[in-house]
């Protein structure tokens, strides 16, 4: 992106931070197209394709959120508002793609076989879809020691549930997410509460493992581990 | 010299319709309208109708005022939904 196209960024960032919805007009009309991007990214991370009409609503929806929470975009940090905001963005995706569930209480032979033929109509995720935070710690892992070695304390004393948790977190806070665990909480459909909780006893053993293996104490020092949920680190 | 079918396309391509963007303003106007209904704004289509211009315009409040010659409390007090009906 150009200079004078991130400036025009920021000042329309600046607008919508200060209540000024004009700027979502802005925002779509000029940078729309990078929303359109990053719907189209959740979207076949999901395996699912609308039609253009829903398509376009997505979008609006995306520049909608994205504004909502455009005070808390910090223009410093670097990162463009559709990249910083993707959890809220996936948020928007997932509400419109739904969770399929079906009725205990008409669970008749007819509805079961009508359940299994809307199963088997559900698009299979693509294999190239996508990649989660975990899937590049890995790749990285394959290049690094250190990353190798964290992967392997992840791995050693966490789920992948919390895993997935924490790497998300840790993220949104580097990306300079005033409230990461809001995000991360709406992303895992989970209370903040429980966010910072997973992030804290997931950090709590990854430092305990450090401390006690020999193999793992070079993770002791390292910002990941010495950076209190809440608190950005260096 | 005549250009060849591979360039002549892709000139085509950069100037053909499909490929500009083409936001759905009013459709985004209209969703701005019912969020600022369920916020409890006395007009929001009003006030999003006017923010849709400001937006178009690519004017903040102080630009449009000084274009339009709109007294700027005029236009806070629409948008915001201060404003009283006579």
């Amino acid at each position: 992106m150009e200079s004078n196209q991130y400036e025009r960024l920021v000042t329309i960032m600046a607008m919508l931070a200060a209540d000024d919805h004009a700027g979502l007009f802005m925002l779509h009309a000029e940078f729309g197209e990078h929303f359109e991007t990053a719907v189209r990214y959740e979207l076949r991370r999901l395996g699912v394709r609308p039609s253009s009409d829903d398509f376009a609503g997505l979008v609006i929806d995306a520049v909608l959120a994205v504004g909502g929470c455009a005070s808390a975009w910090d223009a410093s940090r670097g990162a463009m508002p559709w990249v910083w905001a993707q959890h809220r963005i996936r948020q928007v995706v997932s509400a419109f793609v739904g969770q399929f569930s079906d009725s205990l209480d008409a669970a008749s032979e007819n509805t079961r076989e009508m359940v299994d033929v809307r199963v088997a109509e559900i698009p299979a995720a693509a294999p190239d879809s996508g990649i989660s935070e975990i899937e590049v710690l890995r790749r990285v892992a394959a290049g690094n020691d250190v990353c190798a070695l964290l992967m392997a304390a992840l791995e050693d004393v966490t789920s992948q549930r919390d895993r997935e948790i924490l790497l998300a977190y840790k993220l949104q806070a580097s990306l300079g997410d005033p409230s990461p665990a809001n995000t991360v909480g709406a992303a895992f459909d989970l209370k903040p509460a429980t966010v910072r909780q997973v992030v804290k006893r997931s950090l709590d053993r990854l430092r305990d493992l450090a401390a006690r293996e020999p193999r793992f104490a070079e993770l002791a020092n390292l910002a990941f581990l010495t950076g209190m949920p809440g608190t950005r680190t260096a | 010299m005549i250009p060849t079918r591979a360039a002549a396309r892709s000139a085509a391509r950069a100037r053909h319709p499909s490929s500009v963007w083409r936001p759905d303003q009013d459709r985004l106007r209209d969703r701005l309208a019912a969020q600022l209904q369920a916020g409890g704004h006395p007009e929001p289509m009003t006030a999003a109708t006017l923010m849709s211009i400001r937006g178009r315009l690519g004017m903040d409040r102080a630009a449009f005022c000084q274009l339009t010659g709109v007294d700027p409390a005029v236009v806070s007090a629409l948008e915001d939904g201060t404003c009283e009906r006579k």
